[in-house]
């Protein structure tokens, strides 16, 4: 089996972090934080770093997910478990294949339907994934220094242009911590890491990749917030469907570089690829595991096929869309990629001294 | 066990070839048959050394036991099969009945070494691989003076017995990767080794790729560099080229002079080729899109260039590109055909005269056929012929998926072209090592060239016995 390394599983957790972040964060968060909103990513920094210690526990035990979770649940309510999170898992990928597609009929190809975008879009997604997650890991590894340096180039273009009273003063901490568990949310995806265990080498790295990782994501937040807020302020940001987009349109040099966001629309588009791939491939390793299918391959196009059939259901607008992420999903993300690996610790380690004190106790008799 | 061979047997195995030759010396005992191919021996060495030495009173072993046939290439055959394998390979064979000694007077028709032709260089050595794999194989030795530089000898081929050769550094290839290629080259089932593109074939983990999977060059200097990396090599007798083995994106990326002048200078041009391989594979695509779905996206003075430039031609921009672009295949092929000197003719009839009169007509704009001879001359920017067709092949699908879906089809041509990448593995190594699916990055020496001085390691993603290449 190929195997892919730690650092290249992290990268791609990076990269998707990247398609959410973009597409709606700064509308969120702008709406619920106000100008203090660039202080959530650090708060969440730091939940995100402890919660990194629980990962790597969970991850030097050299068991998946579902190994976890027979351990801790027994094997019924691991199969149950395992089924609730293949159903999130589909539902997942739906709302973000339906938010990709939606992005770009509505911003570069208002006149097509959408549904031409999401069977291109699950076609290459079937012809990559056949050869395996590690196909995209191998891709990624290109595409992240890509989107990070358009990215960074975005913000510093848009640096020139930050308004420091429309970041301040910050006095909401309520709603900072609001906006943190949003930006958690999407940190989360980290969690799939434990899907892949089995085919992850360099397993012990993971602290280090991880904390890294955490901190120059909430950096690159925090200026994308401090950009975005300091540039149009957080009452308009609330009122637009893409802030980030209508940003980077204002950015202009000379009179040859205009019009920069085609680039974000590409990266984009390969965010919301490597996200797709990432999520599907460990919802279907989960499958496999769960229905003891060695190869999930020939579940590749049903899976896909299943999603189709689901985007249209997501959602008819992108209100709507928003709404069914801020009220279902963010919280479903919060209880099964944050709360679930803790309770799994927590009953392992309670599972173990028990075991351990039996184990005493048959000793002494 | 030795089999005794019998001259008759022989003689009946090549009796329908009128270019097998023979010569009896009788002896006192018995007839000394000598037998060769006519064209393949030195008549001269078979006659000084040989003939005149065969012994009236003395058999045939002891003759050559006791140096009295003095010939330092002599071995004695020990079955019908090696005489007459001998034979076929341009040695003669001198047997008395109860033994069998081959003699290697070999003298083929041979091409001398010359400067290459293909990869060419400025200041790196300018001599290149023959069709005599034992000539190739003394090029290697001349600039490898190494008792580690191994030299294994396979046949292939059912029908043509050819004989290849895998070199590689025992102290430095990883012991499974050689295992490895010599299991592949033992696999090879085929009549013949005619053409190059058979050992290719088999050498390459994915068939149904148009990108090449082993590294082909004409250069010696080239695959000595390579194998002192940690990489193998394979030659064949009757082709003029080398094969290397693991094949990577940034082999294909490099050339010789890279190592020749200035690292700085070699760093910047390497850069400008990766720059190059993305606006050769992209920029028609791009502009189909950009100008076709995406029009506002063009900075505005552009945009009326363009369309200034473009009024008056009758067909839509993707046609143009795409009839371009078919164009100038059909120019490469006719000029790949036609005698040197003809080929010359057609690339300007067909470029300059037939460019500017379509222009002139205003059957396509100046600025598609900008694009495409922009795109075009990037692609002859790209060292290696093989890779540089399969990105040729690209560029037509990604100008395609551009024409029909805009950006986003760019986008997505671009994202199954790198998954096409990214799916390869040349004898377990990745193909876009060193910048994707190895264990560390590395840049060094491979998009920028380092200086040797600094250049320590050798390849990590080859596994090499021994990774320090200096202290």
């Amino acid at each position: 089996m190929r195997k892919m390394s730690m650092r290249q599983t992290l990268m791609m957790v990076v990269s998707i972090i990247f398609s959410p972040t973009v597409r709606l964060f700064s509308a969120f968060v702008s709406g619920r934080g106000d100008q203090g909103a660039w202080v959530a990513p650090i708060v969440a920094g730091c939940g995100m770093i402890l919660f990194v210690l629980v990962l790597d526990r969970l991850i030097r035990d050299n068991r998946n997910f579902y190994q976890h979770l027979e351990y801790s649940f027994g094997i019924f309510g691991a199969k149950a478990l395992a089924w609730i999170y293949i159903l999130w898992g589909i539902l997942l990928s739906s709302v973000q294949i339906r938010y990709y597609a939606q992005r770009v009929a509505s911003t570069i190809y208002t006149e097509i339907d959408m549904g031409v975008f999401v069977f291109i879009f699950l076609a290459i997604c079937v012809y990559v994934l056949n050869s395996g997650i590690v196909t995209v890991a191998r891709m990624n590894e290109l595409f992240l220094p890509v989107i990070l340096i358009v990215t960074v180039a975005l913000l510093g273009l848009l640096s020139a242009k930050i308004d420091l009273r429309a970041l301040f003063p910050v006095n909401n901490p309520l709603s900072i911590a609001h906006v943190a568990l949003f930006n958690l949310a999407s940190m989360g995806y980290v969690t799939f890491t434990l899907f892949f265990v089995d085919e992850i080498e360099q397993k012990e790295k993971f602290k280090k990749y991880a904390v890294w990782g955490t901190i120059g994501v909430s950096l690159c937040l925090v200026w994308l917030l401090l950009a975005v807020i300091g540039t149009i302020g957080p009452t308009v940001i609330e009122k637009l469907p893409y802030p980030f987009f209508a940003v980077v349109k204002q950015i202009s040099i000379g009179e040859f570089l205009q019009h920069i966001e085609a680039f974000v629309i590409t990266l984009w588009i390969v965010s919301d690829f490597v996200m797709t791939c990432f999520i599907s491939s460990a919802i279907l390793k989960l499958m496999g595991l769960v229905t003891k299918k060695g190869n999930t391959r020939e579940l590749l196009i049903p899976y896909f096929a299943l999603c189709a059939c689901l985007v249209p259901m997501m959602g008819r607008t992108n209100f709507e869309l928003e709404t069914l992420s801020e009220k279902v999903f963010i919280p479903l993300n919060l209880i099964l990629l944050f709360a679930m690996p803790i309770v799994i610790l927590l009953v392992g380690r309670i599972k173990n001294k028990i075991k351990k004190h039996c184990a005493g106790e048959r000793k002494m008799i | 066990m030795k089999e005794s061979i019998s001259p008759r047997e022989i003689i009946d195995v090549f009796n329908k070839n009128t270019d097998f030759k023979q010569r009896i010396i009788k002896n006192e005992n018995k007839n000394i048959y000598i037998f060769f191919i006519e064209g393949m021996i030195d008549r001269v060495a078979l006659t000084q050394f040989v003939i005149d030495n065969v012994p009236k009173e003395l058999s045939l072993r002891k003759a050559v036991e006791n140096g009295k046939i003095s010939f330092c290439a002599c071995a004695e055959a020990e079955s019908k099969k090696a005489v007459i394998s001998g034979i076929l390979r341009g040695m003669a064979a001198v047997l008395d009945g109860e033994d069998a000694y081959l003699f290697d007077v070999r003298k083929t028709e041979k091409r001398s070494v010359s400067q290459p032709d293909e990869e060419s260089s400025v200041k790196a050595s300018k001599d290149c691989f023959v069709e005599e794999v034992k000539v190739n194989t003394t090029l290697l030795r001349k600039k490898i003076i190494s008792e580690h530089l191994v030299l294994e000898s396979i046949q292939i081929g059912k029908q043509s017995n050819t004989e290849v050769v895998l070199a590689y550094m025992d102290n430095v290839a990883n012991g499974d990767l050689i295992k490895a290629v010599r299991e592949k080259l033992d696999k090879i089932d085929v009549d013949g080794i005619i053409t190059p593109g058979v050992i290719e074939q088999y050498l390459s983990s994915k068939l149904y790729s148009v990108f090449p999977q082993t590294v082909i060059t004409e250069r010696p200097d080239k695959v000595c560099r390579h194998l002192l990396s940690g990489r193998c090599a394979v030659l064949v007798d009757g082709l003029p080229i080398g094969y290397i083995v693991p094949a990577t994106v940034s082999q294909f990326m490099s050339t010789p002079d890279d190592y020749s002048g200035n690292f700085i200078f070699a760093s910047v041009v390497r850069v400008l080729r990766y720059f190059l391989l993305f606006v050769q594979v992209l920029l028609p695509g791009a502009y189909i899109a950009l100008t076709t779905f995406h029009y506002e996206m063009l900075p505005s003075k552009l945009a009326l260039s363009i369309a200034q430039a473009k009024s008056g031609v009758p067909f839509p921009v993707a046609f143009e590109i795409l009839a371009m672009l078919a164009l100038f295949e059909v120019l490469v092929q006719a000029g790949l055909h036609m005698p040197k000197s003809s080929g010359q003719a057609v690339s300007i009839v067909g470029a300059l005269v037939v460019g500017e009169a379509a222009i002139n007509a205003d059957l396509i704009s100046p600025a598609a056929l900008i694009i495409v001879a922009v795109s075009v001359i990037c692609s002859f920017a790209m060292p290696n012929q093989e890779f540089g067709n399969g990105l040729r092949l690209w560029r037509v699908v990604i100008a395609l998926a551009g024409s029909v879906l805009g950006l986003f089809g760019v986008v997505a041509g671009g994202i199954v072209l790198l998954s096409n990448f990214a799916r390869l593995e040349s004898f377990g190594v990745p193909y876009l090592a060193p910048f994707a699916g190895v264990k560390k990055i590395r840049l060094r020496d491979e998009l920028v060239v380092f200086p040797d001085k600094l250049n320590r390691f050798r390849p990590s993603e080859l596994n090499v016995k021994n990774r320090r290449r200096t202290k």
